[in-house]
């Protein structure tokens, strides 16, 4: 147990960087720190409006139904950690180059295993706090009783521990059992996306099913007291013990959910000790038949597919990188397939196109923000960067090739939320193509923004690629910085909206905004890479 | 030709100079040999050589391009080894290559003539089909002189190339730098292996807290005394 706890510490002394965290403020980081300093009030937006979403919730909901809300945000709160608590732990426990400098130590595999939970958890706890905190003040404001803060924090600190005991169980039977000679990170990979969709798919069974009461049964149950809180736990029961525990400080849901976290810990770390050894043997071996003769070099490509060339192969082939990337702007539109019919009914005519039209122009210009892609785009290259600087590629080409390529993937996200649209609203087909290119365009200043990130603070130093991604504040720069733009543009659009501005003259005005906005966003960034690539050290 | 005018780095807001006005020039057909002691100053020259920092002050003219005046076209003319080859560990050897065939405009036919004759020469032609992460040290060391020599440029700068290669792959790389100098080409390369400056270079200098103390042919850098050129590293490096 000691042993896992000094591991525990020195992973959290290296994920947050706390024993270098004096000298980095000491030097050059400090305007980093300035510049965290003058985003704090686009993120105090982000936080006041979570707040406001969910004090709207607990107020539109039938009296004696408020606790539902409550029930829905640990809900989400556990799908949010299970989808990305999966991903973030594959790197932590099977791709992280620290695996090969803590082997030989005298550790047993549920040590290290737990040590790395508990960090994965420790972040999984930063994430939630911007999410659930709001939450839980807007409760505490309108529904004032004595000892809530205490129940509170232990609901807080509760919520994660299922879902991220779960992801570590699908992640550690997959990485164990998939063992395909080729490309076996890849199908590691695929094999967890498709563990995560029948995970979903089952939930969608699960809602259809409820879907099943008659009126009158439904009716009853909503006059129950916390009857609706009672229909939407039932997909996932631990969502439901904590708000019961929270909100009505039913003591035995509590243990329930003690019992059930606990035995989820336990049998996590009953497999590590099985399964974590076996799940990260190998990985580096070649393939033992070799080619008689080298096949000869392919045709040369002009230098900028040679440049998309690299960005794609860097991409694709490092799982950190690649679950890192695609999920943030993949599954917001597939969760919202999911989940969003049985909460609204029947959904065409049920919002106004127009808003639809508005909220997806917003989406895909903001997605090139919510993933990480640009705003790693030099970060990922890490050590090997020194190569970026010898060739002789202009520096602009390279940060615009990183532009063009991360604008790519996350266009993709994008089309997917059209798709999206289209089959759950049936938004005109116009609207849509209208909505695609306006976002699309608002997409390259906002990428252009994120890279220029990167392009002034990359971080180039790192051994685990997780590193690179999730422990990049450039990441943090970039959304702050896009969020105080795009609120900044919605505002406008709001007053356009109230004057009687009809879908076509908006359009207009955001287009010509994006364009403008980009054009200067894109001069700074090709002024800034070459002091990147040839002058700073 | 390769003219350095002048050079200073300094790191720590000036406290400490890596590079103190260091001027030096290697003429064509040159092998090139720079030494000096840990921490001297070697790697970050050839780091400000092939532009992957820049100077605090000073000159880097490469064929008579100034690279911070025209430094694509500088680059065009350089093939560059570091000490330690950090390359895509997720790319295979081929792919490497072919990217840097890609971006250096190598010709179809060169590049492939190219890859075979080093590949086979250095026994990686088995291995260049393999993510570079399965690599050992002096495969990738290997590697990187092949993606260093696939322009075939005219001046050749390698840091430490010996370090991780076998007695057969380091007896060969010299022959084939050999090579590659007599055709009119520059090789400068940095080592610790006095041996092999003192048998394999045309010309050497030496760099200590980050100032070039000794430049030129063995001969010249004994001045008429009897003496290895060990102990003429000695003592200069420890005056």
């Amino acid at each position: 147990m000691r042993r896992a706890l000094s591991l525990w510490r020195l992973y959290l002394q290296n994920n947050f960087g706390l024993s270098s965290l004096r000298q980095r403020l000491r030097g050059g980081e400090r305007i980093k720190l300035l510049v965290f300093l003058l985003l704090i009030p686009s993120f105090v937006g982000f936080l006041t409006i979570i707040y406001q979403f969910f004090a709207g919730l607990y107020q539109n909901l039938p009296p004696g139904q408020e606790a539902a809300g409550l029930t829905i945000g640990f809900l989400t709160a556990g799908t949010l950690v299970f989808v990305f608590g999966i991903f973030y732990l594959l790197s932590v426990f099977f791709f992280a180059e620290d695996n090969q400098r803590i082997l030989y130590l005298p550790l047993r595999p549920r040590e290290i295993v737990g040590a790395k939970f508990a960090t994965v958890l420790v972040n999984e706890y930063l994430t939630l706090v911007p999410f659930l905190v709001p939450g839980l003040i807007a409760w505490a404001q309108l529904f004032p009783e004595p000892f809530f803060w205490p129940r509170a924090l232990i609901s807080f600190l509760l919520t994660p521990l299922v879902p991220l005991s779960v992801a570590a169980l699908v992640g550690l039977v997959v990485m164990r059992f998939v063992n395909l000679p080729k490309s076996r990170d890849f199908w590691r990979v695929a094999g967890i996306l498709i563990s995560l969709v029948v995970v979903f798919a089952f939930q969608f069974f699960i809602m259809r099913a409820q879907r099943g009461y008659t009126q009158e049964e439904l009716v009853k149950l909503l006059l129950a007291p916390d009857g609706l809180m009672s229909l939407i736990g039932r997909s996932y029961p631990p969502a439901l013990w904590t708000a019961q525990f929270l909100a009505r400080g039913n003591f035995v849901a509590l243990l329930e959910l003690l019992l059930l976290s606990a035995g989820a810990i336990a049998l996590v770390l009953f497999a590590g000790e099985r399964l974590f050894l076996g799940a990260i043997e190998g990985g580096g071996e070649v393939s033992k038949r070799k080619k008689d003769f080298v096949q000869p070099q392919s045709k040369p490509r002009g230098i900028f597919l040679a440049l998309l060339w690299r960005e794609t192969a860097l991409f694709v082939r490092n799982p950190v990188f690649l679950t890192n990337g695609i999920l943030n702007i993949i599954f917001p539109p597939v969760i919202i397939f999911f989940l969003l019919p049985s909460s609204l009914g029947k959904l065409p005519g049920a919002v106004s196109p127009l808003y639809l039209e508005l909220i997806a122009i917003g989406y895909i210009a903001a997605l090139p923000s919510l993933s990480v892609l640009p705003a790693t785009s030099i970060s990922r290259e890490g050590k090997q960067f020194w190569l970026s600087r010898l060739i002789p590629v202009a520096p602009q080409l390279q940060v615009l090739a990183k532009l063009l390529w991360s604008s790519i993937i996350t266009s993709l996200g994008g089309l997917l939320g059209l798709v999206v649209l289209r089959v759950l609203f049936k938004l005109p087909f116009w609207a849509l193509v209208r909505a695609g290119f306006v976002g699309f365009v608002g997409s390259i200043g906002i990428g252009a923004l994120a890279v220029l990130m990167d392009t002034l603070w990359p971080s180039l130093e790192w051994t685990d690629p997780q590193k690179a991604m999730k422990g990049n504040l450039t990441g943090l720069y970039g959304m702050l910085s896009a969020s105080l733009y795009l609120g900044g543009v919605a505002l406008l659009v709001i007053k356009l909206v109230n004057s009687g501005w009809g879908p076509g003259g908006i359009a207009a005005v955001l287009l010509g905004i994006f364009v403008a906005v980009a054009v200067v966003l894109l001069q700074f960034l090709v002024k800034s890479a070459p002091v990147l690539y040839w002058k700073e050290d | 030709m390769i003219e350095l005018l002048e050079l200073t780095k300094s790191y720590n807001r000036g406290e400490i100079r890596a590079v103190d006005d260091l001027s030096l020039t290697v003429e064509r057909g040159e092998i090139y040999g720079f030494l000096g002691p840990n921490g001297a100053g070697k790697t970050t020259t050839i780091k400000l050589m092939v532009g992957i920092l820049a100077p605090d002050s000073g000159q880097v003219i490469l064929d008579g391009v100034n690279l911070a005046e025209d430094p694509l076209a500088a680059k065009l003319k350089l093939g560059y080894v570091p000490d330690n080859p950090d390359l895509y560990p997720r790319v295979t050897g081929l792919e490497y290559l072919r990217f840097l065939g890609d971006v250096y405009q190598v010709p179809h036919k060169e590049r492939t003539e190219r890859t075979e004759k080093l590949g086979e020469a250095f026994s990686l032609i088995q291995n260049l089909g393999d993510p570079i992460g399965s690599f050992s040290h002096g495969m990738r060391q290997k590697l990187a002189i092949m993606g260093a020599m696939l322009a075939a440029p005219p001046i050749l700068i390698l840091d430490e190339p010996l370090v991780g290669l076998d007695p057969k792959s380091s007896h060969l790389l010299k022959e084939i730098l050999r090579e590659h100098a007599s055709l009119g080409n520059i090789v400068f390369f940095s080592t610790h292996i006095l041996e092999v400056a003192e048998r394999f270079c045309h010309r050497l200098g030496i760099i200590n807290h980050g100032q070039l103390i000794a430049s030129g042919t063995l001969e010249e850098l004994k001045k008429g005394e009897q003496g290895t050129l060990e102990e003429i590293f000695l003592e200069v490096t420890e005056k």
